[in-house]
């Protein structure tokens, strides 16, 4: 196994870990974004960091924010221990991020509001001739959001070529398979007509992933990155499984969750 | 007015490369000279009022100051959540730009009415409201806008208002007979001058001042300009509840003998038929007979 994919195995397993000690749930949309953020964590210039010409990560998609902590440990922005703290009494790590804490942007967990944040920096950024890029995961659940569409159009017609946007097409969301509870249209389609550059990827293969972030300067358009994923990725029980945006595991669960992701 | 924001903003921005002005496709004949002047820091994000504010957030924490320009119910209300989780939660200094307060917009209808602007940012901590009516008290203003740490709202009005009412009597002038104070907020001096004469006549003479911020850095002057008053009025061209008046009764409420509020604002909702700024005020508005009314049996109660 490559170490990309083992890093993306070792937040899997964090997140799982995590979440059985602290009885959550959000685990179908945080397993599937290990990769991701992975990707994103070898990638993003200054990962987790302050330093002002830092890319910038925004996760809009707030209700993973697990992955995220997961995330900034496993590439050393915060210590393993941290976890321990996670929806504890007077912590910063609750099941949607504070930009209080080290590697968070903005506050994000209502829903189209995050790649807003973004688009702006991205035209600060273009504004100022600054050189740094700015990174948002999207969850395709977004796209019922109005506010989505029109933070993709602003993007587009300012052709905001250090904006990347990831979106993390796992099919799911609360309440059904996205294609049931809302018909949003191909995003492919709809946001190149918006002046996007588009690439689609295997969303949990991280050196596809890796690939489609790097930058390309020829292109002077926002991209969208469409990460083909699985909800609940890597236990099998989980995997596709609507329920699983909510539930909290138990130990039996837990037990065998670890087995399959440790066995993987 | 809002000519002169933008030819300030235009200026300002001559030596402030951090102003941004962003437009939700609003301002017609209004925001060309920014445009022309500063192209490049001028932004029509569409008809999208959420995205408009949320851009500025991000413009905001990348170091630019963005103003975002709308009328002023679809500035507040339709981009509300905006507003609060992104600029109001990151303390970032977002100007958004209200136009047209109260029954500004006349004949566009309650769409267009901003009688609760205030109720809802008001309740947003950090976050200050201003609310300039003429020519002077912007230049006066300006600086403590633009300078703000946190978020501010321009409640600018669309139209001229009524020059400083003349009147014999200002706050603070009788110290030894504080009696009836009347505030008036903002662009509400047409209003305020009805219910000053309503009150002249009924034989009552108000002390008379006028307030154009809500926020906590105004709260201790409010407090020390209506200590020692037995009541106190509040005109406001907005819903009688939530607005200037409430804020006025909630900071008197920390003074040891807080006087009595009289809100004296929009008292129906303004739907079905619809007419000029006067015609709306008239039909929607307390009737300054009922303040009259109200202020006589406070004082009979208090003498």
């Amino acid at each position: 196994m490559q170490d990309s994919q083992r890093r993306a195995q070792s937040i899997r397993h964090r997140i799982l870990d995590t979440a059985f000690h602290a009885n959550k749930g959000h685990l179908g949309s945080s397993l599937s974004v290990c990769e991701i953020l992975t990707a994103l964590g070898l990638v993003v210039r200054g990962f987790g960091s302050s330093s002002e010409m830092r890319d910038r990560l925004i996760l809009s998609k707030g209700h993973s924010s697990l992955a995220l902590y997961c995330a900034l440990v496993e590439f050393g922005v915060h210590n393993p221990d941290i976890l321990t703290k996670y929806c504890q009494d007077d912590s910063l790590l609750q099941t949607h991020p504070d930009h209080e804490l080290a590697g968070v942007e903005f506050i994000t967990g209502s829903l189209g509001q995050g790649i807003g944040y973004g688009v702006g920096i991205a035209l600060a950024a273009k504004l100022t001739k600054r050189e740094f890029r700015t990174f948002v995961v999207l969850s395709d659940s977004e796209l019922n959001e109005g506010s989505t569409i029109e933070a993709a159009a602003i993007a587009g017609t300012q052709s905001l070529s250090s904006l990347v946007v990831v979106l993390d097409l796992n099919g799911q969301q609360a309440l059904g398979f996205t294609n049931d509870v809302l018909r949003v249209g191909n995003p492919s389609r709809t946001w190149s007509e918006m002046g996007w550059d588009i690439e689609e990827v295997p969303g949990h293969d991280t050196t596809a992933l890796i690939n489609a972030l790097r930058h390309d300067s020829k292109v002077q358009q926002p991209k969208l990155v469409i990460a083909h994923t699985v909800a609940g990725k890597g236990v099998s029980f989980m995997e596709r499984k609507i329920e699983w945006h909510y539930l909290p595991m138990t130990r039996t669960q837990y037990e065998t969750a670890i087995a399959e992701v440790t066995n993987e | 007015m809002r000519n002169q924001l933008i030819e300030k903003l235009t200026q300002e921005a001559e030596s402030d490369t951090r102003i941004v002005l962003l437009t939700a496709d609003l301002g017609y004949g209004v925001v060309e000279g920014f445009t022309k002047r500063h192209p490049d820091r001028f932004i029509n994000v569409g008809v999208a009022e959420q995205g408009m504010i949320a851009v500025a957030t991000g413009l905001a924490h990348s170091g630019m100051i963005p103003y975002c320009y709308s009328i002023a119910t679809f500035a507040s209300l339709r981009a509300l959540e905006f507003i609060r989780n992104g600029p109001v939660a990151h303390g970032l200094p977002v100007r958004v730009i209200g136009i047209g307060p109260g029954f500004d917009y006349e004949n566009d209808g309650i769409t267009h009415f901003a009688v609760d602007d205030l109720a809802v940012l008001r309740s947003q901590p950090g976050l200050s409201i201003w609310a300039p009516a003429d020519e002077h008290e912007f230049a006066g203003g300006f600086t403590l806008a633009h300078h703000a740490q946190g978020p501010v709202y321009l409640r600018i009005p669309r139209r001229p208002v009524a020059p400083v009412l003349e009147v014999t009597r200002r706050a603070g002038d009788n110290a030894d007979q504080r009696q009836v104070l009347l505030l008036s907020f903002g662009d509400a001096r047409t209003e305020s001058n009805e219910v000053m004469q309503s009150l002249l006549g009924a034989g009552i003479k108000p002390d008379y001042a006028e307030v154009f911020w809500i926020g906590s850095h105004s709260r201790q002057q409010i407090a020390n300009l209506v200590n020692g008053y037995d009541i106190c009025v509040t005109v406001e061209t907005h819903y009688e509840a939530g607005g200037f008046g409430s804020w006025v009764l909630e900071v008197t409420q920390t003074l040891a003998s807080p006087p009595r509020v009289v809100v004296h604002g929009v008292s129906s909702m303004p739907v079905g038929p619809l007419g000029s700024r006067s015609w709306l005020t008239k039909k929607h508005m307390t009737n300054p007979a009922l303040t009259v009314q109200r202020v006589l049996t406070i004082a009979s109660r208090r003498s």
